[in-house]
């Protein structure tokens, strides 16, 4: 075999056995292939559709996908310069059932570093609710909104976790009547 | 056979091929030719040192060889070549390394959760063999046996397998098992967390079950797919798939 065709079939062997590596250590290339990693892994998903990919900094995304069966929130990160895996452990929550979603409208936080980004996220099983109104306790009425996603998944950055009190959750339509509500 | 007159020449041949990680390969090659083209010689009867000599004005004048093979051993090539082929080598060495380092710990993860069983601290009533395998998803379950102490504490130890290179072999979902008698009384367990790799093996603590109690019923599975598996709590009992 001439030296051109043995380069040939190195090459052939080589990202062979790369993507062989990559498999076996749970690399990806793609934020989206290691999300779809941490669902597989956890014997649910894989979600049909990411209605959230929010960067919490260079090297990590916070990703939450719609399945067939619930909700999905993973959090993946930057390995080996260009590379992406999952967290070190699953995202908590991870996957949320429908079936385990009492209320119409599922709301729950999650905050990162030192508590410095919190963030609130959910599902409305309400079609109607286009937006969420997140109240913020005191007497100046404060409040912060996010719109939810076709999916019916909505993510709204809070900012510090003990920086507000939060007093509930409301669910407006296209004209911004409150049509379903949620509290802690 | 070699002889100073053959070194020169190949030596002359080799200073204008400029790809030096190839000279070993055409020194020998040009050698075995050379060897061959004496052996005829001296096959036809032509003295030793004359076929010696004629061996070298047969292969043809050095820089116009040495010229050819420049440039088929061409440098660019050359080192694209090598670094693919010690590529490739360093690729199998870290496939076959890293499916070993889990074998090995796997290996490991399974005495350590069997030894335990023994280490409990309480009296083995009796230990059930449970023998369940199925596939979901891409994990293979395997329940393995039920271990009944005198305190009514129960271990249940099964195994998770992946196969390595299917999607998220990072993590396993040990938590598949849920445990009811047969009222539907859920039981909260403690679970052993093993290293969540291809290959894990988990044990289960239900601490006082009832001991009067004739069944333990281990449901498990995903929202696709949900198996029971009744196993009788007497001695010698047997369990029943569903």
């Amino acid at each position: 075999m001439n030296r051109n065709r043995k380069i040939v079939v190195y090459s052939v062997i080589i990202i062979a056995l790369v993507f062989s590596y990559l498999r076996l250590i749970d690399r990806y290339i793609t934020p989206e292939k290691a999300f779809y990693a941490a669902e597989r892994g956890n014997n649910y998903g894989p979600s049909y559709d990411i209605s959230v990919k929010y960067s919490l900094d260079d090297d990590r995304y916070i990703m939450i996908g719609k399945h067939d069966y619930g909700i999905s929130f993973n959090e993946v990160r930057r390995t080996m310069l260009f590379l992406w895996e999952t967290g070190d452990e699953p995202s908590y929550p991870g996957n949320i059932p429908f079936d385990d979603m009492e209320d119409n409208l599922y709301v729950t936080m999650v905050a990162y570093g030192n508590y410095d980004k919190s963030f609130a996220w959910g599902y409305s099983k309400n079609e109607d609710v286009k937006t969420i109104r997140c109240n913020i306790e005191g007497s100046d009425n404060k409040y912060i909104t996010g719109e939810v996603s076709e999916s019916r998944i909505f993510f709204i950055p809070i900012g510090g976790a003990f920086e507000y009190s939060i007093k509930n959750f409301e669910g407006l339509d296209v004209n911004g009547n409150v049509i379903e509500e949620f509290e802690f | 056979m070699r002889s100073p007159e053959w070194e020169k020449y190949v030596k002359d041949i080799l200073s204008h091929v400029k790809f030096k990680y190839d000279h070993k390969y055409i020194y020998s090659e040009i050698m075995e030719h050379m060897e061959d083209l004496y052996n005829n010689l001296v096959n036809e009867g032509i003295d030793e040192n004359e076929a010696i000599k004629l061996t070298v004005e047969y292969m043809g004048d050095s820089e116009e060889i040495g010229k050819a093979l420049n440039k088929e051993h061409n440098p660019f090539v050359g080192w694209i070549y090598r670094i693919l082929k010690y590529s490739a080598m360093l690729l199998i060495f870290l496939n076959i390394s890293t499916v070993f380092i889990f074998i090995f710990s796997s290996i490991n993860n399974f005495v350590t959760v069997n030894e335990n069983v023994e280490k409990y601290g309480q009296k083995i009533e009796f230990i059930q063999e449970i023998d369940e395998k199925r596939k979901i998803d891409n994990t293979y379950i395997f329940l393995d046996k039920i271990v009944r102490y005198d305190n009514g504490d129960i271990k249940i130890l099964y195994s998770l397998f992946k196969n390595p290179f299917s999607y998220g072999t990072k993590f396993t979902n040990g938590d598949i098992l849920k445990i009811y008698d047969e009222n539907n009384n859920e039981y909260i367990f403690r679970r052993r967390s093993p290293n969540k790799k291809y290959y894990s093996y988990y044990e289960y603590t239900v601490d006082n079950f009832p001991k009067n109690e004739e069944k333990l019923i281990i449901k498990y599975g995903d929202r696709k797919e949900e198996y029971t598996v009744e196993i009788s709590m007497k001695k010698g009992g047997i369990y029943e798939q569903k």
